[in-house]
């Protein structure tokens, strides 16, 4: 093999990652080593992964340069990137929690991504910090495809099936089969929330427990939702849920812009017929408003974080009015409540009204 | 399925002349009498792949991709040096994998076993051990180059019809990415506007027509955008209303045609199509050559194979037109090829290759493909 196999970076359900060298040009590199069953063959998993990621090139997905194929194995050669979005933010943030430059950043970078497999026709189903990985110069790459779990040493001791879990669209958890495009926009949202307070925002220990924790948040969804999403996709279970109101995501994830309030509000749609698309998600003000700094690449580490105390003025979003006119509103509204929820900042720690 | 066709393997590495192609036989033409053997052979491999599909209950889709998956292998390899229905269902079983509709090996090796333990396929003995399968499968994915994702002419068609492929098609695409519609993004076949208005009838004739083009080699020959405009080109000669609609819109000027609001001129919707349509013509020509061919080709069971094909309307629609008419009668019965006759071809190569390879003329050993000896070996 024309690579030096280095040490070992994980090990998945059905494959170990290592580090690699080249011999020829001294790169770096993944090797993702599949376990061949002989009884088998290749896992289909893995069969599915090479399919797309021959194709898809795109600067925000993982690049996979060359399958080798030797007597008895099968090893995928990826792009390195140095760790994970979950590590990322264990070493580089403040208890997790990342500064908005960072955010915003890495957000484009996975929507970008994301809209890229979308208009490929290409969903990834398995969006999580995990899977997403980050390289030295903080470009953000979506890794992982095939619905495995090879990349990035557990953080923490939860199972990856449970992991997996939180970044759940509601309409899967329900039991939808016919879901499309917008389950991978709903992990964008989870991730976007993760990456600004620092903790998972939905963190159910099983499928029931997890639309649980969802609604507490997001509220439960009325009758007429349900109905009408049961109505598009017949595998839906309509149960009887409490009636949990809607948390403000501005009270959850206090330190979060009103423009970061409002894209995560649109991409955590209970209603994944209304959730927004990744591609639209590009324009929303949060990206496109000015007064920005340039977006790429970020600041390599978690600078001094200034928003809470000095708010708003470098986000400037009354400027924002042509996106959604009638969000003007709205937004000002969010204003006075996030600058209340900022007294309140001082006085409690971040995550209050986090529901458990 | 994934990505955009200008930019994939499919068309920058799959799309291949006809020198290659005969290259790719030159082993194969050592042991037969014609190169009209080696078509047979085609239509007998893509009948073989349908029925093993039909057995596994594969979607449409899936059986396509199979067929291509054959085609491709068969650049690299040839018949005479490999076991050809080893690898068709390892293409099964890979493609099933590829087009996420997995299905257990267990049930490919048995059907497989089934199918090709018949008499007509000269009672072969098919390995019952599940791990023949898996090292073929993967040496069949090394030769592929791991290029898994394989676009069909089906897409082309349903989106230039301007309908998403429902329940009246076989083997529609229901697994796919929903939400994102085929208007979205853009289209690599770039025409203008208007979509073709087909009643059913027509749609699935096209789309019968599209099947029967896996018993050939066109899909390694021509994008398959260009063979499902070529498969609407026969459907509106071939199929009984659209024909007279096309007739009838040639009888009268063009301009008063449009005066009293056709239901729609399809010659004018064929111009209008931004492809070559001397391309578009040449694989109409294959086509069919390739029913002329398939019409000598006897079934042991007649019909069996013929679910999911225009072949019967072709046959009619040929002999109805045009001055050309067939002799059905003499011409049909010295040149008829079975399945058993071609394999027992098909055993036959492959004992003159192995006679051969043991004592070639040189007296020098050949040079032998070993991985796929070994699987044949331990078959």
């Amino acid at each position: 093999m024309n690579y030096i196999q280095l040490e070992k970076l994980g090990e998945g359900t059905y494959a170990t990652v290592y580090k690699g060298r080249s011999r020829t040009t001294n790169e770096i590199v993944a090797l993702k080593e599949i376990h061949l069953d002989a009884e088998e063959g290749t896992p289909s998993t893995a069969i599915r992964e090479i399919s797309l990621m021959k194709e898809l090139k795109h600067n925000n997905i993982v690049r996979l340069y060359d399958v080798i194929h030797t007597e008895t194995k099968l090893v995928l050669i990826f792009e390195f990137c140095e760790r994970d979005l979950k590590k990322y933010m264990d070493t580089h943030g403040d208890r997790g929690a990342l500064d908005a430059m960072t955010v915003r950043s890495f957000m484009h970078q996975l929507l970008q991504g994301t809209a890229f497999c979308h208009e490929n026709r290409v969903l990834h189903r398995d969006l999580k910090p995990q899977n997403l990985l980050i390289n030295k110069r903080g470009e953000l790459k979506i890794g992982d495809f095939g619905l495995a779990r090879a990349f990035g040493v557990p953080v923490n001791t939860f199972s990856n099936e449970v992991v997996t879990l939180w970044y759940r669209a509601p309409d899967v958890l329900l039991g939808s089969r016919t879901y499309s495009t917008s389950i991978d926009v709903w992990s964008c949202g989870c991730i976007f929330a993760e990456m600004i307070s620092g903790v998972p925002l939905f963190r159910g220990r099983d499928n029931a427990d997890q639309l649980l924790h969802i609604m507490r948040i997001i509220g439960t969804p009325e009758e007429r939702t349900i109905r009408k999403m049961a109505a598009e996709s017949p595998e839906i279970q309509i149960k009887q849920w409490p009636r949990y109101p809607k948390i403000p995501f501005s009270q959850v994830l206090p330190k979060a812009s009103p423009h970061a309030i409002d894209l995560l509000e649109r991409l955590l749609q209970f209603d994944p017929a209304k959730r927004i698309s990744a591609a639209e998600a590009l324009n929303h003000p949060y990206f496109t408003s000015a007064n920005m700094v340039p977006l790429h690449p970020p600041a390599p580490a978690a600078p001094q974080l200034t928003y809470p105390s000095a708010p708003a003025p470098a986000y400037g979003y009354p400027q924002a009015v042509q996106y959604a006119p009638q969000q003007t509103q709205q937004q000002q509204q969010q204003q006075q409540v996030q600058q209340q929820q900022q007294v309140a900042y001082g006085q409690q720690p971040a995550y209050v009204g986090y529901g458990r | 399925m994934a990505t955009d066709f200008w930019s994939s393997s499919h068309h920058k590495r799959w799309i291949v002349d006809r020198a290659t192609l005969k290259q790719a036989r030159s082993d194969d033409l050592q042991y037969v009498e014609n190169t009209e053997q080696l078509d047979f052979l085609n239509i007998y491999f893509g009948n073989l792949i349908v029925k093993l599909g039909q057995r596994l209950q594969i979607r449409q889709r899936v059986i396509a991709t199979a067929a291509v998956f054959f085609r491709r292998f068969y650049i690299k390899n040839s018949y005479c040096d490999t076991d050809p229905f080893i690898v068709i269902a390892a293409c099964c079983y890979v493609a099933a994998k590829a087009e996420e509709q997995p299905i257990h090996i267990k049930a490919v090796v048995s059907e497989a076993r089934q199918l090709f333990g018949q008499e007509e396929y000269g009672g072969k003995h098919f390995p019952s051990d599940n791990s023949k399968l898996a090292e073929m499968e993967f040496y069949l994915v090394g030769d592929l180059e791991c290029d898994l994702t394989v676009f069909h002419p089906y897409r082309t068609l349903t989106t230039l019809c301007g309908k998403e492929p429902g329940h009246a098609m076989p083997g529609a695409e229901a697994g796919e990415v929903v939400g994102v519609g085929v208007d979205d993004g853009p289209r690599y076949w770039g025409t203008g506007e208007g979509k073709l208005v087909l009643e059913e009838g027509a749609l699935q004739m096209a789309w019968f027509i599209i099947n029967d083009t896996y018993r050939s080699e066109l899909c390694l020959l021509y994008p398959p955008h260009l063979i499902a405009i070529a498969a609407l080109y026969l459907t509106l000669i071939l199929h009984p209303k659209t024909r007279a609609a096309v007739q009838g819109a040639g009888s009268s000027t063009r301009r008063s045609a449009r005066q009293s609001r056709p239901p729609q001129d399809f010659v004018e919707w064929l111009a209008g199509l931004r492809v070559s349509h001397t391309l578009v013509t040449t694989v109409v020509q294959e086509i069919v050559s390739l029913y002329s061919l398939w019409d000598r080709f006897r079934e042991d069971a007649p019909g069996e194979g013929d679910s999911g094909s225009a072949r019967g309307v072709f046959a009619r629609g040929a002999s109805a037109g045009t001055k050309r008419t067939r002799e059905t009668g003499s011409s049909i019965e010295d040149g008829v090829v079975t399945p058993a006759s071609l394999s027992r071809l098909l055993f036959d190569m492959r004992r003159m290759r192995m006679e051969d390879l043991a004592h070639p003329p040189s007296g020098r050993p050949l040079a032998v493909n070993k991985m796929l000896e070994r699987t044949q070996a331990s078959g």
